[in-house]
């Protein structure tokens, strides 16, 4: 740490900052959604944030260290805003942090293909009187849409550092971090150029004025008179009544001198002056027609999108299970192979053998059984994230989600969680309001997640055919579409219609999408894998002393309800934990890796529906009472439990009806 | 964020049973104007607007929160903008903005008025 600040000290200001006092350089990396805030962070901090072509894919504050020219930095990547006047609570905890006034430099990532929307954030940042710095970013885009961009002229213009950069390529990013540098102690100067029209001008002075000596925590006077009189309620809070007054006239005045409320005469003006920028810096082009745009006319057409949309589902959850299939295949007979000399020498079933078997089934049920389906599986899912596909997929199911009351934007949440519940429910911070948020939660929750599916691979599409598992996962979507229906009539209220920003179609780079992918495997090979043996070897040894009779005993009446072996008992309490203990030890509890001979086709249907409907993991329901708290998520929790013990009754009774055995 | 109360609960249980019931659904937090008021004749709401077609912003008759967030997306009085197409189902509208290519549910863009562009 003894190198930082050393190198481009400052002359603008004397006072001592982070750099200087041996503490890290803090730097926000700020933007409207999706503009590559976090691929800039992951190419400076390693890959810690993910990244999806989607408005919102960061929801939360990601922090990384990273050691740029010799500095040491400390970089926040914050969720996307649009402005700095919050309308959801992802946006509200990014404006937030700048306003807690702990950033050092703020980094203004722009997707310079949206030129003039984007700078109208910068407009409003530069108000902040923080050191700022503007990352045009996505140059490449820009150019392929035929925009030329005289960053130069931008950076006179504005009197801000401007740096070009291609985050995804590492373009541009270490003169990025230099210019971060040399900027630390240099808040913006005010810009001549920039000034607004006059009349709206003279009321912002005038409030200003008035404002003198009552400002929140070091904001700049300018700033907080133009918030005021765009009617942030933040602000509005924090201001001495008299201010407040002062500033409910100034807007009355500004409504009436223009025939239209105050707010849309501060976001017109400032709309214009990035217009006016924009323009005086940027010619644009002819964009070539190329493949997005072709493959952009195929996915949303009325009904082409459709099909497409079936079989891309359709053929991906194909391609998982092939690929699951074939490897789980090969690793049992090879896992079996290995141990089967080391079992032989073991000899009579004592502590010491029950222990070392059970210890090592929990690896292997890892290795053979969760693994095949779970890399596939999220290695597709990142694909299509990446891609930019979720969004399309809101727009083709919005019409379908409003009748049930839903918001379109709910996709997002809900495709998210056939890969884990936990983003799933983080993710729907993006929605507007409370009840949206709730509904899709509880929606995302009932998805399979990639624990689940691996289950439903693993069990019904190994045993029983392909064709079982795809009508479970249909049948799944059923049950969560009905219970939308459901509960939006235990809820009514009826969602601001969706507003949601479709992105540009990305050529997905592998390399981005392997780092993904790693950084949620991990979370299996640290958490979910060393559980697996941890619970096995408790498995193994309570069957030892014959302790899970109990749990199996008290469980019965629900085993017995399902039509299910007692012996099954236990591994529902271990799927509360994590999904993939509920398979594993299903192995161990039935004490054989052909679950067929121990189960009829029908048990093992009945079996998956509960085990894909039954409450959500301890991490779910965590993250659950964090966003909504502990009421809800008990409610969400009991629904799910009933609506499983239905369904798994219903499959018991209905497969039996059918006579499938 | 704290849970609902269990007074809300039963307030939501009741509110539930006076829809089943048939009352009329109310749409809250849309518009304190009516959607069919079109300010001039030659106004169109966007999702009648055709497919394909350039047109020029004139009017949104939305709250205030949806009107912020469409001005945060380009889309105000002024702005040109150029609709691509809709989706069936009374699906959403998808326009094309300032470059970007923006969603917008069918309720909201039936407050979105245009002037057709030749």
């Amino acid at each position: 740490m003894s190198g930082s600040g050393n190198i481009l000290g400052s002359s603008c200001a004397a006072c001592p900052l982070r750099g200087e006092a041996g503490l890290p350089v803090r730097v926000a990396l700020i933007g409207q959604p999706n503009c590559g805030k976090s691929t800039l962070f992951n190419a400076v901090a390693g890959y810690r944030s993910a990244t999806g072509n989607f408005s919102g894919t960061t929801v939360r504050l990601t922090w990384g260290r990273a050691r740029v020219n010799g500095t040491q930095l400390e970089l926040v990547d914050l969720p996307g805003i649009y402005s700095l006047t919050a309308s959801s609570p992802t946006e509200s905890a990014a404006k937030q942090f700048l306003l807690s006034g702990n950033t050092d430099v703020i980094v203004n990532v722009l997707d310079a293909s949206l030129l003039s929307r984007s700078l109208e954030l910068t407009l409003e940042l530069r108000e902040m009187g923080i050191p700022l710095v503007v990352c045009l970013n996505m140059m490449d885009e820009a150019r392929r849409k035929g925009e030329s961009i005289a960053s130069e002229k931008l950076s006179q213009l504005l009197r801000l550092p401007v740096v070009e950069t291609v985050a995804n390529r590492g373009q541009g990013v270490q003169e990025l971090f230099a210019r971060v540098q040399e900027s630390r102690n240099c808040p913006p100067q005010p810009a001549e150029t920039l000034h607004w029209h006059r009349d709206v001008e003279s009321v912002i002075q005038h409030l200003e004025r008035r404002l003198d000596g009552s400002m929140p925590a070091g904001l700049p006077a300018r700033f907080v008179a133009v918030k005021l009189l765009e009617g942030d309620e933040e602000l509005h809070v924090e201001m001495k009544c008299e201010a407040r007054e002062t500033a409910q006239r100034l807007r009355q005045e500004l409504a009436r001198t223009h025939g239209r409320p105050a707010d849309s005469v501060i976001m017109s003006e400032r709309h214009d002056r990035a217009m006016d920028l924009c323009e005086q810096c940027a010619s644009v082009g002819h964009p070539h027609a190329d493949w997005r745009t072709s493959l952009d006319n195929l996915l949303t057409h009325p009904l082409w999108g459709y099909v497409c949309l079936v079989l891309l589902l359709v053929g991906f959850f194909w391609g998982v299970f092939g690929l699951g299939q074939w490897a789980e295949k090969g690793l049992l007979a090879g896992l079996a192979a290995i141990f089967q000399p080391a079992s032989a020498r073991l000899g009579q079933p004592g502590l010491v053998s029950v222990l070392v078997t059970s210890i090592w089934q929990g690896f292997a049920g890892g290795a053979a059984i969760v693994l095949p389906y779970l890399l596939p599986f999220l290695f597709g899912l990142a694909l299509l994230e990446d891609v930019g596909y979720l969004p399309r997929v809101a727009y083709l199911l919005d019409g379908l989600l409003h009748r049930i009351g839903l918001h379109g934007t709910s996709v997002v949440p809900l495709m998210l969680g056939y890969g884990c519940s936990v983003p799933a429910c983080l993710a729907t911070r993006i929605l507007p309001s409370r009840r949206d948020r709730f509904l899709a939660s509880v929606l995302a929750t009932l998805v399979p997640c990639s624990a689940r599916s691996t289950i439903i691979f693993a069990l019904a599409a190994f045993y029983l055919g392909a064709g079982w598992a795809l009508a479970i996962f249909a049948f799944n979507a059923v049950v969560v579409f009905f219970s939308g229906w459901l509960l939006t009539r235990l809820w009514p209220e009826v969602s601001a219609g969706m507003i949601l920003e479709v992105p540009r179609y990305q050529r997905p780079s592998l390399r981005m999408t392997a780092r993904k992918v790693w950084l949620r495997l991990r979370e299996f090979v640290v958490v979910s894998w060393p559980l697996l043996v941890g619970g096995s070897a408790v498995l193994g040894l309570a069957g030892y002393w014959h302790w899970d009779g109990y749990v199996n005993r008290g469980l019965s009446p629900l085993t017995r309800l399902l039509g299910l072996p007692a012996s099954v008992g236990v591994t529902l309490i271990f799927g509360v934990l994590r999904k993939e203990l509920s398979m594993v030890m299903l192995v161990q509890a039935l004490g054989t890796t052909d679950i067929h001979a121990a189960l009829s086709s029908a048990q093992i249907l009945t079996f998956t529906i509960f085990i894909t409907f039954y409450i959500p993991c301890l991490a779910t329901i965590a993250a659950m009472t964090k966003e909504m708290g502990r009421k809800l998520t008990l409610l969400a929790t009991a629904y799910t439990l009933a609506l499983a013990t239905a369904l798994g009754v219903a499959a018991r009774f209905l497969l039996m009806a059918a006579h499938i055995p | 964020m704290a849970g609902v109360g269990w007074k809300e609960g039963v307030e939501l249980v009741a509110s539930a049973l006076q829809t089943a019931r048939g009352k009329a659904v109310i749409w809250p937090g849309e518009n304190p104007f009516s959607a069919t008021q079109s300010p001039e004749n030659n106004h169109l709401s966007l999702d009648a607007l055709p497919a394909e077609s350039r047109a020029e912003v004139v009017d949104l008759h939305c709250s205030r929160h949806s009107a912020r967030r469409l001005a945060q997306l380009g889309i105000v009085a002024g702005a040109v903008l150029r609709k691509q197409r809709s989706a069936p189902l009374g699906g959403p509208v998808l326009v094309e903005v300032q470059g970007s290519m923006v969603a917008l549910g069918r309720r909201l863009a039936h407050r979105v008025f245009v002037r057709v562009l030749p």
